[in-house]
């Protein structure tokens, strides 16, 4: 029991510290990689996307570090709300790592996440499309820079059922490609 | 002035609005066919659910087929190679063997009996069922007596929900409307309706390639008391384009986009 309890505190005190060291070092390596740099620019950027839904042209706003970038966005799907007059809103927040950075040219890792709805008539209660993506993306440019995305994930599609009354949801995979500009100011 | 301006305004909107309220939804194959918007396969389950619990919906067309045991399976294609994880043909499977087969998707959805879908939900809904009139693998046309005794001891318990037969073969057809089946002929162009009437096929309606039937196409149907569905639409433009013929129902393979037109 002794020998026990005796375990139980040297695992508390001398490996949890170890542990915690190890996420420490981790955290503090992203947080200096994140604010080492002393270039911190902001961009605003537009884009046309394809997804499983419809294609969407979207504007946003970036914030860029030396290596990181982070996003937000409001897009309109061409298809329902150009050619159907019926807004098909979608929001997005995302985040990039710039893993290779060479002159002008940036590549690497992107997750992101999105929410958008549809109503289709006036009566009806919204769809809503929940999706995360991850995948990766290049830049090419410095103070405006055209770049593309190549994204897939998780969709997941919350619908009102007429018969069962309630929210019914569903999921599959996904998928997001896009072409964008952005102007560094 | 002006507030006559907001009523003529709002008198146009509300126009637009009931133009095409006479014409029903019907999802293909339950909520569209090899469509990206689709979260579901088709003629699963899932599909048909969903399309069905959508507001504005009036029913869904499904493929229907006969096994070798004499039950009704949902499934589009002949064979069962390229969608799913079985081979061959439905009509040479039993329904023990098609029990464990599913769709080469995500989500996996299994291959559903016309017998269990929730039929007694669907109350009010209507059911346009593609009967599967050939054995791709034998080569043959399926023994018609064994499907319509099959279907009908299942819709017999469901007067709730209407079932429409659609089939483009003219036997079949008449097989179907000498037991009380309500029958709609699969026709390629109207050119064909003569020589059906003057063979004495006299079939409640008419399903029509949406490329291949005109306004008038569909106007001279209507008059002789015949009901018109148009198929194979899924983008917004054929779909308008559709409504503005006028005919009763459109199957379409974009539920979203049809109501979005229609409304």
């Amino acid at each position: 029991m002794q020998k026990m309890s005796e375990n139980l505190i040297s695992s508390k005190i001398l490996v949890s510290p170890l542990r915690y060291s190890k996420a420490m070092r981790v955290a503090m390596t992203f947080i200096l990689i994140h604010f080492g740099s002393f270039s911190q620019t902001h961009s605003i950027s537009t884009s046309v996307a394809i997804t499983r839904f419809d294609i969407f042209h979207s504007v946003g706003y970036l914030y860029d570090t030396n290596r990181c970038s982070y996003s937000a966005g409001f897009a309109y799907g061409i298809n329902r709300t150009v050619f159907q007059q019926k807004l098909f809103p979608r929001f997005t927040v995302g985040f990039h790592y710039s893993a290779l950075k060479k002159n002008r040219f940036e590549l690497g890792p992107v997750i992101s996440y999105s929410f958008s709805f549809l109503k289709y008539t006036s009566s009806s209660k919204s769809t809503i499309w929940n999706e995360l993506n991850t995948g990766f993306s290049w830049s090419f440019g410095k103070r405006w820079k055209v770049g593309q995305s190549f994204l897939v994930g998780y969709v997941g599609q919350s619908h009102y059922s007429t018969i069962q009354q309630k929210r019914t949801i569903g999921s599959t995979w996904g998928y997001y490609t896009d072409l964008k500009l952005s102007y560094a100011f | 002035m002006r507030f006559k301006l907001i009523v003529l305004i709002a008198l146009l909107f509300s126009c637009r609005k009931d133009k095409y309220s006479s014409v029903s939804i019907f999802g293909h194959a339950g909520n569209g066919m090899t469509i990206q918007n689709s979260i579901y396969h088709d003629n699963s389950l899932e599909s048909i659910q969903f399309a069905l619990e959508t507001e504005g919906v009036f029913g869904v067309e499904i493929d229907v087929q006969l096994s070798k045991d004499g039950d009704l399976w949902l499934f589009h294609d002949g064979h069962l190679d390229a969608e799913t994880n079985s081979t061959g043909c439905i009509s040479e499977k039993l329904s023990e063997e098609l029990l464990d087969v599913h769709y080469k998707t995500i989500n996996k959805e299994r291959l559903v009996q016309l017998r269990d879908l929730p039929l007694n939900s669907f109350s009010g809904k209507t059911l346009l069922i593609d009967v599967k009139y050939f054995n791709d693998c034998a080569g043959e046309d399926i023994d018609v007596p064994v499907f319509i005794n099959e279907l009908e001891s299942i819709t017999a318990n469901f007067p709730q929900v209407n079932f429409v037969i659609l089939s483009k073969s003219k036997y079949w057809v008449s097989a179907f409307q000498n037991v009380g089946f309500e029958v709609y002929y699969e026709m390629e162009s109207l050119s064909e309706y003569e020589s059906l009437i003057s063979s004495g096929i006299h079939c409640e309606g008419f399903i029509l390639k949406n490329s291949s039937c005109s306004v008038d196409d569909v106007a001279f149907l209507r008059q002789n008391d015949k009901k018109v569905i148009i198929f194979d639409m899924r983008a917004p433009k054929p779909i308008r384009q559709a409504l503005k013929k006028m005919p009763d129902g459109i199957i379409t393979d974009d539920i979203g986009a049809a109501l979005i037109e229609k409304n």
